[in-house]
């Protein structure tokens, strides 16, 4: 390597980096820890160990077990649906070259690239009010749609990288030439190859939803009330330790989907994630 | 056993017929949910920014009042700068995690790939708990000068909002970057350096243009994430610093000024999709990958 000379002395270079990434690795550490230990202690004027409590997680949950339950059962079936339309269609993108399927490529990553606000506004403004006889204002059945919506292009993306990187196109032809119609092709011989990635990104899906606000914000009744509708609350109204308990429990959520990721799939996590 | 009879075969030629088209039919509902949740909503925002004394005069007041111009400028100006200072820290975490081989890797690259994942709502209440009123750094500095520490308090305001858009771009940033420098290719530089080359020369002649794509994705990410961003802003910012997002949100909550709201609104998804799609024209790829 020409930057590790023998005789060169001190490597400057590595001590910089390590420097720096002190520094950054504390600047993403710190407030976690933080938030934790404010979650056990409530505050740092007694002594730590004294006030040690988990009260403020009782407090937490008692007051949020509605939008907890909320929260996991709209992922849960976010997730679902995801993965029933999804996969197809991504399947349907990589296979096909038709007309306009580039087209197609692009605009289904849309809900990423427009502003959670802009979709939430839209939504309110069109699905508000009841139409062609169908009233979803406020409804769980909205805030779903709205869900399955901004994270469709997940699980199609991620459908369609894991097919072209598993060369389905020659398994598919040895399938059918002996015989095997769409369903038993898809069921039998793509899905087992493409499980481990569709997984993976259901997981995604799964942590993306329960961590939706930006689009939520505007759609929800406080008969939905969401997890991270609940947080943006609780920051405002609960004490330091009942709110960092609740933010404490979140973190705890994000870490498991991390962990079934890196045990689903051997690539790193994307670049891309929800919107802040 | 019997033939097949003609019949039958005509039957089993139609299945196979409709089979083929399973794939297709199962993604009409795709279809169905972007039209109806994200295509029919864009059209009504259009079509409400159109309406005014003239078609155009709601996107005339949108760069010409004074107010609509600070916050248009203030977001763009908010977003260039995190843009360059997480590129830019991410860049050098980049190089060093794409170039070698040190202990606990693994641990750095979890560690700093974390953030992404984590709801933007859950930033806001990181930066609260180290820079607020109470805050333990805001404590921390109250208690080294012997003041009182909700003079530093800085979460709500400008410095919170930046602080909280770095902590979420600078790990996407990062991760944008580790895989193109992953990819270059080491000879190149060293050749370069043999030819005489200095290492800045061989920075900005060789290892620039070749993760040009990657600085392209990150930048992109970290702009188009700063731009749009709402959640994180209304619980840090809400009042204080009057971005775009927040100040769409305050016109169609607060006045009902669906007009300009909405011509607001059209602007910001123009930026942050005109950036996301500039990229693929320009390097070809997609950004989301």
């Amino acid at each position: 390597m020409s930057n590790q000379r023998l005789g060169s002395g001190l490597d400057f270079g590595l001590i910089g980096f390590y420097v720096i990434c002190t520094g950054v690795l504390a600047f993403i550490l710190l407030p976690i820890i933080t938030i934790f230990a404010y979650s056990l202690v409530g505050s740092f004027d007694g002594g730590f160990i004294s006030s040690l409590t988990f009260e403020y997680y009782r407090a937490a949950l008692r007051n949020n077990s509605d939008p907890f339950l909320m929260s996991i059962q709209i992922a849960f079936v976010t997730t679902l649906i995801d993965i029933l339309i999804g996969v197809p269609a991504g399947y349907i993108l990589v296979k096909y070259n038709f007309r306009f399927n580039d087209l197609l490529r692009e605009l289904t990553i849309l809900p990423m690239a427009i502003p959670g606000i802009v979709i939430g506004i839209g939504v309110v403004r069109v699905w508000g009010t009841p139409r062609l006889g169908i009233d979803l204002a406020g409804t769980t059945v909205l805030i779903v749609a709205v869900h399955a919506l901004f994270t469709m292009p997940f699980i199609i993306q991620t459908t369609m990288s894991t097919l072209e990187s598993i060369n389905f196109r020659q398994l598919e032809e040895s399938a059918q030439s002996l015989g095997a119609g769409w369903i038993q092709l898809f069921t039998r011989v793509i899905l087992p190859n493409i499980y481990n990635g569709i997984l993976a990104g259901a997981v995604m899906v799964f942590a993306l939803s329960m961590g939706e606000f930006n689009i939520t914000f505007f759609v929800y009744s406080p008969l939905n009330t969401t997890l991270p509708i609940a947080l943006f609350g609780g920051f405002r109204t609960a004490t330091v330790g009942e709110a960092s308990a609740l933010a404490s429990l979140f973190i705890g959520i994000v870490l498991v989907s991390i962990v079934c990721l890196q045990a689903l799939s051997d690539t790193t996590v994307r670049s891309s994630g929800g919107n802040i | 056993m019997s033939t097949l009879s003609e019949d039958d075969i005509t039957w089993w030629s139609r299945v196979a017929a409709l089979e083929s088209k399973l794939p297709w039919a199962l993604s009409i509902p795709v279809g169905l949910l972007y039209i109806l949740f994200l295509g029919l909503p864009l059209l009504v925002l259009v079509s409400l920014s159109l309406e005014g004394q003239t078609p155009v005069a709601n996107y005339i007041a949108v760069f010409t009042n004074p107010s609509y111009r600070e916050a248009l400028l203030l977001s763009v100006g908010i977003s260039v700068l995190v843009t360059v200072i997480s590129v830019s820290l991410g860049l050098i975490m980049a190089y060093f995690i794409g170039r070698r081989e040190f202990p606990g890797k693994r641990m750095i690259v979890a560690i700093i790939s974390f953030p992404i994942s984590l709801p933007g709502i859950l930033v806001a209440w990181a930066v609260i708990v180290m820079i607020g009123r109470t805050g333990v750094l805001s404590q921390a500095v109250g208690f080294i000068t012997g003041t009182d520490p909700s003079n530093f308090s800085s979460a709500f305001g400008i410095v919170g909002l930046l602080i909280g858009y770095i902590y979420f771009t600078l790990p996407r940033a990062t991760m944008a970057l580790v895989s193109s420098v992953e990819k270059l290719d080491r000879t190149l530089e060293e050749s370069a350096q043999s030819l005489g080359a200095s290492k800045l020369e061989t920075f900005r002649y060789v290892t620039l243009p070749a993760i040009a794509p990657g600085i392209g994705s990150a930048v992109v990410l970290s702009f188009s994430v700063c731009m749009a961003a709402f959640g994180t802003a209304l619980l840090l910012a809400s009042g204080e610093v009057n971005i775009l997002p927040l100040k769409i949100y305050s016109i169609i909550l607060g006045t009902y000024d669906y007009g300009v709201g909405s011509a607001l609104a059209i602007v910001l998804t123009a930026i942050t999709v005109g950036v996301i799609y500039g990229y693929s024209q320009l390097f070809g790829g997609e950004i989301y990958e």
